[in-house]
């Protein structure tokens, strides 16, 4: 009988708690983001939960501490594409989870207009989606949100210019 | 220099991230165990399917007097939890930093926490204590007592909430004091008394269309980790002819006593009061989501490995599960806070 090992070794111990902290520091931040990617708060708060004790597991393979909040931000994000991918492929027919907070039937009430740019934001490609989230909800550099998603500096910044386009054009603004 | 589309998308997103409460948020736990979900779900209801996206929390019932907690009006119960200290067991954790709990910091906490004002009783256990209970427990299980060790347990605060208690709030108050492991939160699962009612001793869970299980014939994808591999080819449901020889096979197996059929609608029902609190749960799953089973009643003296074991080579099982067995697990696993690996002990899983 064996108590899971969570940590790959005991000199780890300062950046371990480096990486308590970044989540602490972080997580109702987190959690926001994960909701405006997923929709729905309960999920939200497990693809954080799980991204903090996976990011303990792997903590060995991450050599530059400096990098530790991008690199929690990207578990927290690839979180939200496996929690997408794995709605679409199976709950085609069913009523996937909580009514996400850009539907009109959530308990959480936003104003028409903000549902409005977030429903159109959910009907862009994925790249586009995700780095105008990174963009304008984060506030992030066009090379914080290439490391995030794992693209190039210019791919990133063309994806937005692109998303950005698109978003103006279903909500009929010129921009 | 921002456009109005720029503006609307940052202010949109903005507002629905601030629908978040910071103060509603359970605080995180580095050693939570995804397994134990899954392994519960199974017990419970037998959802074969992967419940993909849906939180239930690893929030197990703290045990306590189930007795009570269950025949008295839930709304009015106090809130059971139970903290479990960092010790040798679960120095890894990181959320020990490395540090065991000794007694001294063990007395501190206490104060702190009887000082508390949601807390209306608390009572602590040693690691001697927890493992002498645990001992007469499982007195008359040899396996059981064989694969937890003293050294596997770690004391444990066992506290009761007044009823109106934020629980979250709490936990996080309560696991900022550091030193604590692990907690334990009944909320989210049925009862383990409502388990250990169940009549059924094994379930015989038949493949369904699209079964995402190996032994239906689903095929994943290759990757790891295990627990999020794709699924490259769906799996068949049970035909007729199979369904008859898994039915025939059951009915000449010696040592299963009684055999019921359970379809989908009967098992949703099942599971939809077993989570009736759990409304995120309930929201996601549907009828059709639930396997089919056989459900049996095996003779005590009877080799139930044996039987599990030929049930489960059939073709159209999806899986075998020794409720009794997985049941004890989920037990000791909410009473003792220590994680037994299923597979050695209950063995009954082909998914």
């Amino acid at each position: 009988m064996k108590v899971e090992q969570l940590s790959p070794g005991g000199f780890l111990i300062r950046e371990r708690v480096d990486v308590s902290s970044i989540f602490a520091e972080h997580h109702v931040g987190l959690v926001r983001l994960a909701l405006v990617m997923v929709g729905d708060r309960a999920t939200a708060e497990d693809v954080v939960q799980e991204a903090f004790a996976r990011t303990h597991a792997g903590w060995g393979r991450l050599r530059d501490p400096d990098r530790a909040l991008a690199y929690v931000r990207s578990a927290v994000f690839n979180g939200c594409r496996s929690v997408m991918r794995r709605r679409a492929a199976l709950f085609r027919r069913a009523v996937p989870y909580e009514p996400p907070v850009w539907s009109a039937e959530s308990e959480v009430l936003l104003s028409e207009e903000r549902r409005e740019v977030l429903l159109a934001l959910r009907e862009l490609p994925r790249r586009q989606r995700e780095a105008l989230t990174l963009r304008y909800y984060l506030d992030l550099s066009d090379q914080e949100i290439a490391e995030t998603m794992g693209i190039s500096g210019s791919t990133a910044r063309s994806t937005i210019a692109r998303g950005l386009a698109a978003l103006a054009k279903a909500l009929g603004e010129g921009s | 220099m921002n456009s109005p589309v720029e503006n609307r998308l940052r202010e949109a997103l903005v507002e629905a991230g601030a629908t978040i409460d910071p103060a509603t948020l359970m605080p995180l736990q580095a050693s939570r165990r995804r397994r134990v979900r899954v392994d519960f779900r199974l017990v419970t209801a037998g959802v074969a399917v992967v419940l993909a996206g849906v939180t239930t929390a690893l929030l197990v019932a703290s045990p306590g007097d189930e007795q009570r907690a269950v025949a008295a009006d839930p709304s009015a119960d106090p809130v059971e939890v139970s903290l479990f200290l960092c010790g040798a067991a679960t120095l890894k954790s990181p959320d020990c930093r490395e540090q065991i709990v000794t007694e001294e910091k063990a007395r501190s906490m206490r104060e702190i926490l009887q000082g508390m004002p949601d807390v209306t009783e608390l009572r602590y256990e040693d690691q001697m204590t927890v493992y002498a209970d645990f001992r007469q427990r499982y007195a008359s299980n040899r396996a059981w007592l064989d694969a937890v060790a003293p050294g596997d347990l770690t004391a444990v605060f066992r506290l009761k909430l007044k009823p109106e208690t934020d629980v979250p709030a709490f936990l996080r108050r309560a696991t900022a004091l550091g030193g604590v492991a692990a907690f334990r939160y009944p909320k989210m699962i049925p009862s383990l008394d409502d388990l250990k009612a169940d009549k059924t001793d094994v379930s015989v869970f038949l493949c369904a269309k699209q079964a995402p299980t190996p032994s239906c014939g689903a095929v994943l994808a290759p990757g790891k980790p295990e627990t999020d591999r794709k699924i490259a080819k769906a799996g068949k449901a049970i035909t007729l002819a199979q369904l008859n020889a898994v039915a025939k096979a059951i009915a000449t197996t010696p040592g299963i006593r009684s055999m019921s059929y359970e379809s989908q609608q009967e098992a949703y029902e099942r599971f939809r009061k077993a989570y009736a609190d759990n409304k995120v749960l309930l929201q996601a799953t549907r009828p059709t989501d639930m396997p089919t089973s056989f459900r049996l009643q095996l003779d005590p003296k009877a080799d139930w490995d044996d039987v599990v074991g030929k049930l489960r080579r059939m073709d159209g099982v999806a899986s075998v599960v020794n409720s009794r067995c997985e049941t004890s697990l989920l037990e000791i696993q909410v009473r003792y806070g220590v994680l037994v690996p299923a597979q050695k002990l209950c063995g009954t899983r082909s998914s």
